[in-house]
């Protein structure tokens, strides 16, 4: 194993000046690199430098997944580097701003200014701001216009990548789907072209526009109604294709999975060594993106779940291990898996856990599993309160199935459960927000019945619904602010008895929220705006500035609740019409409509709901 | 069976990058290091088992040392000798953060009463606030701030600085080169004493 020296790098770096500042700083570890595993190549063997960004700090992005996939992936590649870039905080960001440290990668402590990509993961809207601002703390301009072919090649991806339209301003390229594939094809595009000589930026983006699943914003240009909607996102010139399919791995047991993870040096949210079982999800709950964007459900093999899993406890010496997906007590070989791995994982003393649970699907041998060395809290995800608006949902859980989860977990020696619903979902009436109420005196009883000596805790969390592309949700006016508030009241003023904590979301934020994840391209005026006024974390409640939008807002002239609360006809152009993540337009719509009939669509094992991406799945 | 343990004292270095590790950060990065190594050692019983790891005399975040020490009980019964303990976990811990030996304890923490700090840089303001009637320096605490007269305990020549350590009476090298005005590049903890004025080992 080759371990990360900076003595073998000859990149200009900050390791002098941050030597002189970063005692001044919390947490300095976070930003010096040096981890066991981080890779550090030396500069003569490497032709293209890709600096992944995440667009937050590093004890979240280190815990990304997706980046500790592409960083060992573009690494395997001789000739090829990436570094890991995260934002600083704000005492931080002062330290560098005062002391001319540009935004720098954590392994060559050079600035990414003169690397040959940067590529940002848009994991959630409210990222945005961080975005612009690593930008300007790297020493480039904001806008892609005025970025010129001696600037990096500015690339996005992640799940908001599905919806680019608001940072069409700011990025020149974006992945939309997994970007497994195209990002070696993207680095192996701009090599041969940068080594021929013809590279220019304009030119390469005009290549790399018809490699599938690149979205080249520069080339294509939107229009506009004269009621605000849009009318059309078009190609500026032929060859450009019209519409953008997303990439998608066909299969999981071949594509690259990382034997490692670089060991942070600081605590991070999610510090274990994480296997990913399976992408998509069967369920098709309405308000769930995630549920959709990344159809076709593909699951890893048994086999490989366990052999990666046991090769990163080795790497790693981590005390946890994750089995990650949308949803992992869907893989349709689960109990084999655990049932293994639990051997493995008693003898390790590792702690195996699975954060994504159907309640439906807990069943006393997945307790057993994951509660053998550790004990640790359950979350169930219940979402809404009565069986009408579960249905509306379809969220396809019974009252019955809750219960019968909340038993098992309770007669496991579980004492600690929170439960997650939402607030403003479509048709909600008080008679549901009061359903939330009964159905959590419901289990409070049955912990009573169960006669239990410790005590119970359970957490109640209520966010605000956000409607989000490609969902059937897709159509509906976010709740405004004193609809959501007097639902919080109703809500709390029934709650309120032994052992019930509640925690609820901040309207301020889900509206902005609401607003990007449905905007269009004249939303990068505001979102411009709003990191002039000084917005950057936009993530963290402590500082997020609400009148730094609502300023933006009205100096672009544009409406917050035109994009947040506004109903969208079934006809009306969705700015993110020109892109294509298999799901169909026609069945969100369906979708829609069984949603209000408060009828239910069967998971897709069970039935194919024919929602476009059958073409590509193979549970059809 | 249960298994024999054998206490070990691992002899490491934290230097560059490794100087910013907190201590805590520091013994989660040991553990999984130890993991890592496929060394077998003692757990702690109860709900969360955890590695018996003990560490001498903590490292203040931001100084390099080239003395450091933790103890651990490992089971030698598959490994040949300390010198192979020692190759199993260098492989496993990051550059910043070197094993240099590993060995049977010879003395308890409890020994340890000073250390030396190795300046690298201009020692004239500190020996300037050493060379005083009182070399006064401020410990902030949840109980309020303290004054502590350095002058009967601390000791400057060559460079090297030593200062009162261990669990009884410590002091932090960056309070006393805080105290003088002095900004350094570089401090590095090269050496622990024992009362008996022996190295701690």
């Amino acid at each position: 194993m080759v371990k990360c020296s900076l003595e073998k790098l000859a990149y200009m770096d900050y390791s002098e000046k941050l030597s002189r500042v970063l005692l001044g700083v919390s947490k300095p570890a976070q930003y010096i690199g040096g981890e066991l595993y981080s890779v550090c190549k030396e500069y003569t063997q490497v032709q293209v430098r890709f600096g992944f960004c995440f667009p937050d700090m590093y004890e979240i992005g280190m815990s990304h997944l997706g980046m500790k996939i592409l960083y060992g992936l573009i690494n395997d590649v001789p000739g090829f580097a990436c570094e890991r870039v995260f934002a600083p905080a704000p005492d931080m960001e002062v330290v560098m701003r005062e002391n001319d440290i540009l935004l720098y990668g954590l392994e060559s402590l050079s600035p990414v200014r003169d690397f040959d990509f940067i590529g940002f993961t848009l994991q959630y809207e409210m990222s945005y701001t961080g975005v612009l601002n690593m930008l300007d703390l790297a020493g480039l301009p904001v806008m892609a216009k005025l970025r010129g072919d001696d600037c990096p090649v500015v690339i996005a991806g992640g799940p908001c990548a599905c919806n680019p339209e608001p940072l069409c301003d700011f990025i020149d390229l974006f992945v939309i789907g997994e970007g497994e594939e195209v990002t070696l094809e993207l680095l192996g595009l701009y090599n041969e072209m940068r080594v021929s000589g013809e590279y220019s930026k304009a030119a390469f983006l005009l290549r790399a526009c018809v490699i599938p699943g690149v979205y080249v914003p520069s080339l294509y240009e939107a229009a506009y109604n004269a009621d605000g909607t849009v009318a059309a996102v078009t190609p500026t010139q032929p060859g450009v294709p019209p519409r953008v399919r997303k990439r998608i791995i066909s299969d999981l047991d071949s594509v690259y999975y990382p034997d490692r993870f670089v060991m942070p040096f600081v605590e991070i949210v999610h510090d274990r060594a994480s296997t990913e079982v399976l992408r998509g999800c069967i369920r098709g709950c309405r308000f769930c993106q995630a549920g959709f964007i990344y159809r076709p459900f593909r699951e890893k093999s048994a086999d490989t779940v366990k052999s990666e899993s046991r090769v990163l406890c080795e790497t790693t010496g981590y005390e946890e291990l994750s089995l990650i997906s949308l949803s992992t007590s869907d893989h349709s070989d689960i109990e084999n898996i655990l049932s293994t791995l639990q051997g493995f994982t008693n003898d390790r003393r590792i702690n195996l856990s699975l954060p994504s649970m159907r309640i439906d699907k807990f069943s006393e041998e997945i307790l057993n599993s994951v509660k053998s060395v550790r004990k640790s809290g359950l979350t169930f995800a219940p979402e809404a309160g009565t069986q009408r608006l579960r249905d509306v949902i379809n969220k396809n859980i019974s009252r019955e199935e809750i219960l019968d989860g909340c038993r098992i977990a309770f007669e496991g020696g579980y004492s600690t459960l929170k439960l997650y619903f939402m607030l403003g979902l479509p048709t909600e009436t008080d008679e549901d927000i009061l359903g939330i109420d009964t159905l959590v005196r419901e289990i409070l009883a049955l912990y009573r019945a169960g006669r239990h000596k410790k005590r119970l805790m359970v957490s109640v969390s209520l966010s605000t619904f956000i409607p989000k592309p490609f969902t059937p949700f897709q159509y509906e006016p976010q709740a405004d602010k004193d609809e959501i508030s007097s639902r919080q009241q109703l809500l709390l003023s029934h709650l309120r008895n032994g052992g019930v904590r509640t925690s609820w979301s901040d309207y301020s934020t889900a509206v902005v929220e609401a607003a990007l994840a449905r905007g269009d391209r004249r939303l990068g005026r505001v979102i411009y705006e709003a990191f002039k006024n000084g917005s950057k974390l936009d993530g963290w409640n402590e500082h997020y500035n609400f009148d730094n939008w609502v300023r933006a807002f009205d100096k672009c002239g544009l409406s917050l609740e035109f994009y947040a609360n506004r109903r969208r006809s079934y006809d009306e152009v969705l700015p993110w019409s020109h892109i294509d993540v298999f799901v169909s337009e026609e069945f969100l719509i369906s979708e829609n409509k069984r949603a209000y009939a408060g009828e239910v669509t069967r998971d897709c094992r069970t039935a194919c709901a024919v929602c476009g991406a059958e073409a590509v799945c193979g549970l059809h | 069976m249960d298994t024999e343990y054998t206490k070990i004292r691992v002899f490491f270095s934290k230097t560059g990058r490794a100087r910013y590790i907190s201590h805590l950060n520091l013994m989660d990065t040991v553990c999984r290091a130890v993991r890592r190594a496929g060394l077998r050692v003692k757990y702690t019983s109860g709900f969360n088992p955890r590695i018996y790891l003990t560490f001498a005399l903590p490292l203040p975040l931001g100084v390099d040392g080239v003395c450091e020490t933790f103890d651990l009980y490992a089971d030698m019964a598959d490994v040949s000798d300390f010198g192979r303990v020692g190759e199993m976990l260098r492989a496993s811990l990051p550059e910043s953060l070197g094993v240099i030996r590993v060995a049977a304890p010879l003395r308890p923490h409890t020994d340890i009463v000073r250390a030396a700090y190795e300046i690298d840089g201009d020692t004239a303001p500190l020996e300037r606030f050493l060379g005083g009637d009182r070399a006064v320096v401020v410990r902030k605490s949840k109980k309020g701030d303290k004054e502590i007269d350095l002058k009967p305990c601390a000791g400057l020549s060559g460079g090297l600085l030593t200062l009162p350590a261990g669990n009884e009476f410590n002091v932090n090298p960056l309070l006393v080169t805080k105290a003088a005005g002095g900004g350094y590049d570089k401090i590095t903890r090269v050496k622990i004493f024992c009362a008996d004025g022996e190295i701690f080992e």
